[in-house]
């Protein structure tokens, strides 16, 4: 059994890596820094559970789905555990085509909990240690001061979310502390002096959480999980681990909106309280009314926080209004008339680090060996916030190991695509993935996670099941391929699956590659993959066949988007020479400041650092500087 | 990267436009050549100062070529930033041949390539950066030399075009993101609705800019008034009587002996190249072997054709068909000419004249509208054109939405090469400040 440090006696330990946090970056990087065999600890706030949960009760989302898939199978947790404690499963535009698709799963915020303690504390190499950080120092190593202990590392991961310098807003009350009933973690500074912030802080907030009893259910729109949906852990089919509970729907109305465009002195978020900034994407109730003044009629899913607890999340209306404003405005709303709320809805404000200072594995510029990770990087979401702690955990391992860390491309990874995003460019609002963020949507989806991700775990040079199975499924992959390029099917075997298919197809004695059918917009890919490969009697994963057939289907597609990038692709891959532009008098020195800041690599890094003129480009792009 | 990627080598390029019968040309050079070695060839002696007109000879040893115009610019004082040497000499396209080629051979010069005075220009900063911005010369490796006619049209009313474009297509790809991210925010039939209205927002634009893309671009910077007909219609009598006017028109300078089968002419301060197809000796045996192919070839070429001939042809392939030798109702006949004529409303009008004017009209309606004419964007156009004409179809037949976005996002990059990045960022700026999003 793993480690469990008692609290109160005063220590001196030594590690290979520490992490502080033990959220979901946190889990993430310890996780995975402890399947390299190194020295782990992993150091959390006494009275916060480890990998909690304490917005949405749910993992995936559009995009999201995406990274934890990719997670998974580059040997992570989230999938797992959200597996485990997985109490409602849907895909995501379903109806829109599988590049688009996502799985979301409502997760029971106990059991997550509960997995996520037990998967780490069985790792012999990995200790769990409660204990608030006091301060940070770096000599030749970094020594971890607590209250009552000194513990030494050479590397240590940062994963504080919101807990930097964390206040919680609620009416007029404010408060010290990173979320609700916890303390906050000071300041960076006081921690780790040298360490730079941003000027700016930012702010999310969450909804009040209603009694499941004082909720009428019968007035609500029902969503039931869905049984087809293919879990997230790549040794799990559509299996499920726990019972399955539904999510609801129901939307405010014109009184819902008056109290709250009634009461806006009252809001910290409009009286001047909380200045950080908040996502637009995912604005309070009090954002929505404020700048929609017309509109009426928000959608509000209702949400079980778990299978025992009483508690619904009402996702929709995250608000930071006084106490009595959020009960009298819940009421209004259809269903929710005589519901209770068990815990008021608040604000959070916390600092952020600059992430331009840090590189492709998230390590600090100016301090080597320390990496930031998570919320505190300015992100918004678990999955954004695992996907960097598993990075970092990844990289900080295989310096140790004395391997060349891996950088995964944005080309064939959402991860890519939010590390590269992270470092070039300081946000003015939390970050979230959307699909839009990736050049390759059409690639980069979550059927094919495990083979986009197959190449990068081979680099890690961990041995362990989790390989021989991406090992199986990319060479059944590999066959379904194969096949479909070079069989032909006539007529007759394709009436077998639909005598429409044969209109379509054409002529009585016309035989058609399996590949063409695949590709035709009138075929869903999956389905007929699937038909044929029992006829044929493949006895192939149900993932080898949907990621083959959906492959194929846009596989003209990607080739053509391949040839019309490639042209992009010659100035994007140019390597920079940054001591020439930053001598350059053809630069401007605020260009110069922010190149000098995100230390761009490729031509694409630059063309994406905010404020970049194009001007700079232009002289960059020519190589005249 | 072009070939002429960090070159430091001095150049030489006549200035003053294309080689017709001018008074005056003037020839260029810039680079690191310093004075002394550039006075070697002419009849003045050092120093000279800067920025100073001095007449005086070229002289090839002791024979003098020409009599000329020389001013000296210091770099970086110059234009180019670099040493730049001016010499107008007299406008015979046969004198400044020989005297650019003399000066490449005596003074060690390189011809330049288009815009590379301008590429000079820039990169020693003496183009203003400001004027490069706005110019997307970052997408496409082959734009760095259109600089030099990008600056002209990007700064001024395309511009702005372009950047309507860029806008509708901003809206039209925010409202594919709302689809697959938001459409539970923004109610699925909403979002389908925006996309279609942004579609064709988006779509009446790019026809608004293919329709001012009509004529290939060469059309239009040098274009071409060619003669057609069969030997001995009266190609050459017209050909000749049409120079002797313009020449009186533009100047008192005798006409010297023709060498060329084309010549430049200027009606209305533009300037054709006139082009008599019978004159391509070499090529006569050629003509005949692909008679039909070479003349569609030279047609196609052709800003004006006019068509000599005995009988009516049918005008629609030509611009002007003129009845030739309508007092010989035999054979046509070797060396001997007769009246030309056209079917002219006004009989005060003379032929030529008349001519002149039916050039002048057309080169007036197409370049009325400003025409885009540079054939990189030109092509853009077009290509954009087509794309989005297929779209419709797309759309009415795949319901998959991350193929439809896929094409809009093929779209996107013709965009991104016309007129700069559309960024990811940009995008969902444009959706969040537009729609009540969010959980």
């Amino acid at each position: 059994m793993g480690n469990s440090v008692p609290r109160g006696t005063y220590l001196i330990m030594n590690f290979d890596i520490i992490v502080i946090g033990g959220g979901h970056a946190g889990i993430e990087a310890a996780y995975i820094s402890s399947q390299f065999g190194l020295n782990v600890g992993l150091i959390t706030l006494p009275e916060v559970k480890i990998g909690s949960a304490p917005c949405n009760p749910s993992i995936g989302g559009i995009g999201k789905g995406q990274v934890v898939r990719e997670i998974d199978s580059l040997g992570g947790l989230m999938g797992k555990l959200a597996d485990l404690s997985g109490i409602q499963y849907r895909i995501l535009n379903d109806s829109k085509g599988y590049a688009v698709q996502s799985t979301r799963v409502q997760i029971d915020k106990d059991l997550y909990s509960e997995n996520a303690e037990y998967e780490l504390s069985r790792i012999d190499n990995l200790s769990i240690i409660r204990e608030k950080v006091v301060s940070i120092e770096k000599s030749d190593s970094f020594i971890i001061k607590t209250c009552s202990s000194e513990y030494i590392s050479k590397r240590i991961i940062v994963t504080v979310g919101t807990f930097l310098n964390g206040k919680i807003h609620r009416g007029s009350v404010v408060s010290e502390g990173g979320r609700v009933k916890t303390e906050s973690s000071g300041s960076i500074e006081d921690i780790f002096s040298g360490i730079k912030i941003r000027n700016i802080r930012f702010k999310t907030g969450t909804p009040p959480r209603l009694k499941k009893e004082s909720i009428d259910f019968s007035k609500l729109i029902e969503q039931k999980s869905d049984p087809e949906t293919v879990n997230f852990h790549i040794f799990n089919s559509n299996d499920r681990k726990v019972s399955q509970l539904s999510c609801f729907l129901t939307h405010t109305n014109e009184k819902t909106i008056n109290i709250i465009s009634e009461n806006k002195e009252f809001s910290p978020m409009y009286n001047g309280q909380i200045t950080g900034t908040g996502a637009r994407y995912c604005p309070s109730i009090e954002d929505k009314v404020y700048r929609y003044p017309d509109k009426f009629r928000h959608h509000i899913f209702v949400e079980p926080e778990g299978l025992n607890t009483d508690l619904y999340y009402p996702s929709g209306i995250s608000s930071s209004l006084p106490k009595e404003i959020q009960q009298e405005f819940i009421n209004t709303i259809n269903g929710l008339e005589k519901s209770e709320i068990a815990e008021y809805g608040y604000a959070v404000e916390y600092d952020v680090i600059d992430t331009t200072f840090l590189n492709s594995g998230l390590e600090h510029s100016e301090i080597p060996g320390l990496h930031f990770a998570g919320q505190v990087n300015g992100t918004s979401g678990y999955e954004e916030a695992a996907g960097q702690g598993l990075i970092a955990g990844i990289y900080s391992s295989m310096i140790l190991k004395q391997k060349e860390p891996i950088t995964l491309s944005r080309k064939d990874s959402y991860i890519g695509v939010m590390i590269q995003d992270l470092i070039t460019n300081t946000r003015d609002e939390p970050y979230r993935l959307f699909t839009s963020r990736s050049e390759n949507r059409l690639l980069v989806r979550e059927d094919n996670s495990h083979l986009r991700m197959i190449n990068y775990r081979k680099k890690l040079g961990i041995e362990s099941d989790l390989d021989l199975r991406l090992k199986k499924l990319k060479e059944e992959f590999d066959i379904l391929v194969k096949f479909s390029n070079v069989t032909e099917l006539d007529v007759n075997q394709i009436k077998a699956y639909s005598d429409d298919l044969v209109l379509k197809v054409g002529g009585l004695e016309k035989k058609t590659l399996v590949r063409d059918i695949l590709s035709m917009p009138e075929v869903d890919p999956v389905k007929f993959l699937e038909f044929l490969s029992s006829l044929i009697g493949f006895n192939f994963d149900f993932r080898s066949v949907r990621s083959a057939a959906i492959s194929i289907k846009y596989s003209g597609y990607i080739k053509k988007n391949k040839s019309i990038l490639s042209k992009v692709d010659k100035v994007d891959n140019m390597i920079l020479d940054l001591d020439r532009i930053l001598s350059s008098e053809n630069v401007s020195f605020e260009c110069k400041q922010r190149i000098n800041k995100s230390r761009p690599r490729l031509f694409h890094d630059l063309k994406n650092i905010n404020g970049i003129r194009q001007a700079t480009l232009a002289v960059v792009a020519s190589g005249v500087y | 990267m072009s070939e002429y990627f960090n070159k430091f080598d001095s150049i030489i390029a006549i200035s003053s436009g294309n080689l017709s019968k001018t008074a005056i040309t003037l020839i260029r050079i810039s680079g690191p050549i310093e004075p002394d070695k550039v006075l070697e060839c002419l009849s003045i002696s050092a120093p000279i100062e800067p920025k100073r007109n001095y007449l005086t000879n070229i002289l090839d040893q002791d024979a003098i070529l020409d009599e000329i115009i020389f001013c000296f610019y210091k770099g970086p004082a110059s234009f180019t930033g670099e040493n730049v040497y001016e010499l107008a000499v007299h406008g015979n396209p046969l004198n400044v041949n020989r005297i650019v080629k003399f000066l490449i051979e005596k003074l060690n010069l390189r011809m330049a390539g288009p815009g590379e005075f301008s590429y000079r220009a820039f990169r020693n900063k003496k183009v203003s950066l400001s004027e490069i911005e706005g110019l997307d010369l970052l997408l496409s490796s082959d734009s760095q030399f259109a600089i030099d006619q990008g600056l002209n049209i990007l700064s001024g009313e395309i511009s702005s075009e372009y950047k309507l474009l860029k806008s509708f297509f901003l809206d039209l790809r925010s409202s594919i993101e709302i689809l697959i991210n938001f459409s539970d925010d923004v109610g699925e039939s909403e979002s389908f609705l925006n996309l279609k209205g942004n579609f064709e927002k988006f779509f009446t634009q790019v026809v608004k800019l293919h329709d001012r893309a009509p004529i290939e671009p060469d059309l239009i910077i040098k274009p071409k008034v060619v003669l057609f007909g069969k030997p001995n219609s009266g190609k050459s009598t017209l050909f000749n009587r049409l120079l002797k006017k313009q020449r009186a028109l533009v100047s008192d300078t005798p006409g010297t002996t023709r060498d060329y089968i084309s010549e430049s002419i200027v009606i209305n301060n533009v300037t054709y190249e006139l082009v008599d197809t019978a004159g391509i000796r070499d090529t006569f045996d050629e003509i005949e072997k692909h008679g039909i192919e070479h003349s569609k070839n030279q047609l196609e070429k052709a800003f004006f054709s006019i068509h000599l001939s005995k009988e009516d042809v049918k005008e629609d392939s030509f611009d002007l068909v003129l009845l030739s030798h309508r007092d010989n109702s035999g054979p046509i006949e070797p060396n001997r000419t007769g009246p030309i004529e056209a079917n002219l409303l006004d009989p005060d009008l003379n032929l030529e004249d008349y001519i002149f004017n039916r050039i002048s009209e057309k080169f007036i309606k197409l370049t009325e509208n400003n025409p885009i004419i540079i054939p990189r964007q030109r092509d853009i156009i077009k290509q954009l054109f087509k794309k989005s004409n297929n779209f419709n179809d797309l759309v009415s037949m795949e319901d998959d939405l991350a193929i439809i976005s896929n094409e809009i996002g093929s779209m996107g990059a013709l965009i991104e090469e016309l007129i700069g990045q559309v960024h990811p960022d940009d995008v969902l700026d444009n959706i969040f400040s537009n729609f009540c999003i969010g959980k």
